[in-house]
């Protein structure tokens, strides 16, 4: 079975594969779409909470873990969590922003995390748009100088960024500054509401033929490019396979991994369904991560909302199925995690 | 012989099956639930000789054909890169 095959068939069995944990909602760079909910209270989980976490993540073999935040390095956590999931096995990724990754953090990163990728926020392709973004000045021409020192040690990485009315003419650019450093650039030109509701972001949301010259960048991209991920889906030919007999059941398909590979976790241990779908299935303060994946009561609604949304968009006619369709983001816009939302109609008709 | 995962190697059975991931090259091996098996086996510190004995006690097959096979798939996984000596052992 190849790799892909086996992220669906984890899929359509409810088995845990990734998590994403927000160390922090405290950063460094102060951009103005961002989604994090900056009013959110509660009790931060501390060091051993998150040791225990990762233990039991490893023995439910949860094979990815992204650090994210806020900016993930502002974490009094980061390093022991860091160092622990290399200890523990787990493919390790990391969301920053990247400001503060110069010679020395990039060295110890390497050396202690060891992390599969860096994942790195782009704004723009100029230091007026980035820094308008970010709202600090500098911050462009600090994250150029730290991508080409962490292109220096090795370390891989990828640029991301969400496309906006303010860096949408970059677009291009970016893909090129991407090349130039031997980068893949993930675009995503869908802005949210920040997760307390607030819909300010929205007002520097990317106009409609933005969306479509991106479309036709990405194409080209997909042509061309190397991308970071595990994507050989090879299978040995170990011969032990001559005394196995497997039989997959039928399972639902479901639409993606929201709530069935996939967690989020947030600084105050609140537990949800992915980083976008902000509806809590748990809280680590008062369950563990197992109780919480096989006996969260909003889990099962999670999962059958998630297979209809399968039925919902494979159902339509190859034309009009959305190139993306998000159950949080829909939930989020319109109360409904069914409903298609404004964003998804085609940047032609919007 | 000891042998351990690679530095870059990561590994986690899942679904009865295995996946390995090669973070250098950017790859993921699936593996079948056997070959899983035997890899859970050896990152537990178990040797070969060790994985026979309790791999006959698992699964309905000759000793003499299960000794061959793990054999081949160790020899496969340390081409691969997958496996290497512990520290300390010599390949």
């Amino acid at each position: 079975m190849t790799y892909f095959k086996l992220v669906e068939e984890g899929r359509a069995k409810n088995c845990l594969l990734s998590v994403l944990l927000e160390l922090t909602y405290r950063c460094n760079l102060d951009c103005f779409f961002c989604y994090n909910d900056l009013g959110l209270t509660g009790k931060p989980l501390q060091r051993q909470d998150y040791e225990r976490l990762l233990e039991e993540l490893a023995e439910l073999q949860v094979l990815e873990l992204t650090l994210s935040g806020g900016e993930p390095l502002a974490s009094p956590c980061f390093w022991p969590v860091g160092r622990k999931a290399r200890e523990l096995g787990f493919v390790l990724r990391l969301k920053s922003n990247g400001h503060a990754l110069g010679e020395n953090v990039a060295k110890r990163i390497q050396r202690e995390l060891d992390p599969y990728v860096i994942e790195i926020s782009l704004h723009g392709a100029t230091a007026k748009t980035h820094d308008r973004q970010t709202q600090v000045v500098g911050s462009f021409d600090r994250l150029l100088s730290n991508l080409q020192g962490l292109r220096a040690l090795g370390l891989r990485f990828r640029l991301q960024t969400t496309m906006t009315r303010w860096n949408e003419a970059e677009i291009e650019s970016m893909f090129e500054l991407a090349q130039s450093l031997d980068a893949l650039l993930i675009v995503d030109s869908v802005v949210t509401p920040r997760d307390d509701g607030d819909r300010t972001p929205l007002s520097i949301a990317p106009s409609p033929a933005a969306g479509n010259r991106l479309r036709l960048l990405q194409e080209a991209q997909v042509r061309t490019a190397c991308t970071l991920e595990p994507v050989s889906g090879k299978t040995t030919t170990a011969s032990p396979d001559s005394y196995t007999a497997s039989k997959t059941p039928l399972f639902p398909k479901k639409h993606c991994g929201t709530g069935a590979t996939t967690l989020t976790i947030d600084p105050y241990g609140n537990v949800y369904p992915c980083v976008q779908w902000r509806r809590p299935v748990g809280n680590l303060h008062q369950q563990t991560i197992r109780q919480i994946w096989f006996h969260s009561p909003q889990l099962p609604e999670i999962r059958r909302i998630n297979e209809q949304a399968h039925r919902l968009v494979s159902g339509m006619p190859r034309k009009e199925r959305p190139r993306t369709f998000c159950l949080g983001l829909a939930e989020e816009l319109t109360g409904d995690p069914l409903a298609l939302y404004p964003q998804l109609l085609d940047p032609e008709t919007a | 012989m000891k042998l351990v995962l690679a530095k870059d190697v990561r590994f986690r059975r899942i679904l009865q099956q295995g996946v390995l991931i090669r973070q250098a090259a950017g790859e993921a091996l699936g593996i079948n639930g056997v070959g899983a098996r035997i890899l859970q086996l050896l990152v537990e510190g178990r040797s070969v000789p060790e994985i026979v004995s309790l791999l006959t006690g698992e699964f309905d097959v000759e000793k003499r054909i299960l000794k061959e096979d793990t054999n081949r798939f160790v020899e496969e996984l340390l081409e691969l890169g997958v496996l290497e000596p512990a520290p300390g052992e010599t390949a």
